[in-house]
């Protein structure tokens, strides 16, 4: 343990001690407010956007939310597992681990991906190389 | 444009991904000038946030100048220098409405659990994040906040995510005057819990942690008595000794899933057979006197966890939790940075540039260096 009394002392002389004492400094009390948009603008805020492919949504609501993330629609067999967890209630544990699953099958399927690509690439590096023996024999 | 790209548990790297465009009449795009590193972001590093997908984006703490705007957006305009909530809120739901900016409704279609966020896994609405040249911001009407031009973007950061997340810690633990505070972590979230703490009046905060390094500087920074946790025997009756042997009116949880402390909890956590390591929640309820507030801050995945919710029952507790409601609190804690009670720039301990994101992260994780703070420079 530190110095107690200095430690104290020192953060008590200054002028942060006790600034939001009072229960109007305290933007988050109650934690709840009586009912007040966030903002003054407009229904448009809500208007829904276009459905893409790839995207889930949550088993409970029927479609998406009006404004939803668009970063990694779903692919592969990860995609299906993922689909399979949406289509499962939230509050049951299937959904759950169905998802942890989906994680480690997608970063397995994008290393088999990368794979492939580097395995495309050496017949190609292959011939290169029979190519260039060849010229620098003749 | 160039942005971090996950590629599994511990695997990043930048990339080049297509630049983010309008898809909502309410968005607008943003050219990143400063992107922080979250102590959260490290769970979606780990692979411990389920539907964290191989190629999102990370950053939920950024500020950035607006490109583009949407045809129905009034408060912003090109040019603009933004800071960021971490919250995508749409403003008028039925949470939105009443403060619960953190549980909008409208904004994550993936989950029930929580509002939409940006660069947190699909599920928070799969969005992607700051740590990127550019990013989409949903809601621009609601979210972001202009910075003052006599301020820098630095000194405004982290209003998008932890100096609010430290104050609503503090908040939920209603200090009234003369409350005694344990903050558990010294990680940036803690630190602005501590300092919260004092402007609320409290009369004594101890910080609690395990980094040397951190506590040394929870003490200069925070001006806070502190003890680390692996040099007592044991923590929970050493700070219960500090308060005659009752505990402390509050205690504050600013560690969150990947807690150190208990090898049991460790192993059940990383072998995911519970959503993270609760030692701190439990060590909190076991720590604050009967009758006191314990509010939990840090993160927590879902399924479940082992916590020890009886004695919490026994001892008449009241837990207080939330996800941080940003946007309630960013102009009052402008204000305290404007009028020198915080210095929120003063967390910063590294820079730098996007390319360097994944050492940046490395140097993070690993608690090197004496890092408490890292910040990407998109722009640099």
């Amino acid at each position: 343990m530190s110095d107690n009394r200095q430690q104290r002392k020192h953060h008590l002389d200054r002028p942060v001690a006790g600034a939001d004492l009072h229960a109007e400094d305290r933007p988050g009390v109650p934690m709840e407010q009586p009912a007040h948009p966030l903002t003054t603008t407009t229904p448009e805020l809500v208007e829904r956007m276009r459905p893409r492919r790839g995207l889930t949504h949550r088993r409970e609501i029927g479609s998406m939310t009006p404004v939803f993330g668009t970063a990694e629609p779903l692919h592969g067999v990860s995609g299906l597992l993922r689909r399979m967890a949406y289509a499962t209630r939230e509050t049951r544990t299937r959904h759950w681990m169905l998802l942890l699953f989906a994680d480690r099958v997608d970063v397995l399927e994008h290393r088999v991906v990368k794979l492939v690509k580097l395995a495309a690439l050496v017949p190609v590096g292959a011939a290169g190389l029979v190519l260039a023996a060849k010229m620098l024999r003749d | 444009m160039r942005a971090l790209s996950y590629g599994g548990p511990n695997k990043i790297k930048v990339v080049k991904k297509p630049d983010p465009r309008i898809e909502h009449s309410n968005d607008a795009i943003l050219k990143v000038t400063r992107a922080a590193i979250c102590g959260s972001d490290l769970h979606l590093l780990h692979g411990l946030v389920p539907d964290t997908r191989v190629g999102s984006t990370f950053g939920h703490e950024f500020t950035g100048v607006v490109e583009e705007t949407g045809a129905s957006v009034r408060n912003l305009r090109r040019g603009d220098r933004v800071v960021v909530p971490f919250n995508i809120s749409c403003g008028i739901c039925f949470y939105c409405s009443r403060g619960l900016s953190a549980n909008c409704e409208n904004s994550n279609p993936n989950s029930d659990l929580v509002g939409g966020a940006f660069g947190y896994s699909h599920l928070t609405g799969g969005y992607d994040g700051g740590q990127a040249e550019y990013v989409r911001v949903p809601f621009a009407d609601v979210g972001p906040m202009k910075i003052p031009d006599d301020m820098d973007e630095e000194e405004v950061l982290f209003l998008s995510d932890i100096l609010p997340t430290g104050y609503q810690a503090a908040e939920m633990g209603e200090i009234k005057g003369g409350e005694t505070v344990v903050v558990f972590g010294c990680g940036p979230v803690g630190l602005f819990a501590m300092k919260s703490a004092w402007l609320l009046g409290a009369s004594r905060v101890i910080a609690v942690d395990h980094v040397e390094y951190r506590l040394e500087f929870a003490r200069r920074y925070a001006g806070v008595e502190t003890v680390n946790f692996k040099k007592v025997p044991e923590i929970v009756a050493y700070l219960k000794d500090q308060f005659e042997g009752r505990g402390p009116d509050v205690v504050i949880d600013a560690v969150g899933m990947e807690a150190e402390g208990s090898k049991l909890q460790r192993f059940l956590g990383r072998s995911f057979l519970q959503a993270g390591i609760p030692v701190a929640i439990n060590w909190a309820i076991e720590t604050v006197r009967k009758g006191g507030n314990v509010s939990i801050i840090g993160v927590y995945g879902p399924p479940w966890n082992l916590v020890d919710i009886g004695a919490a029952m026994n001892k008449g507790l009241t837990l207080r939790m939330n996800q941080c409601n940003v946007r309630r609190y960013m102009a009052h804690l402008l204000k305290h940075i404007r009028e020198g009670r915080i210095d929120a720039k003063g967390l910063i301990t590294h820079r730098f540039p996007l390319k360097d994101a994944p050492k940046a992260y490395r140097i993070f994780s690993d608690k090197k260096d004496g890092c408490v703070k890292c910040v990407l420079t998109p722009a640099a």
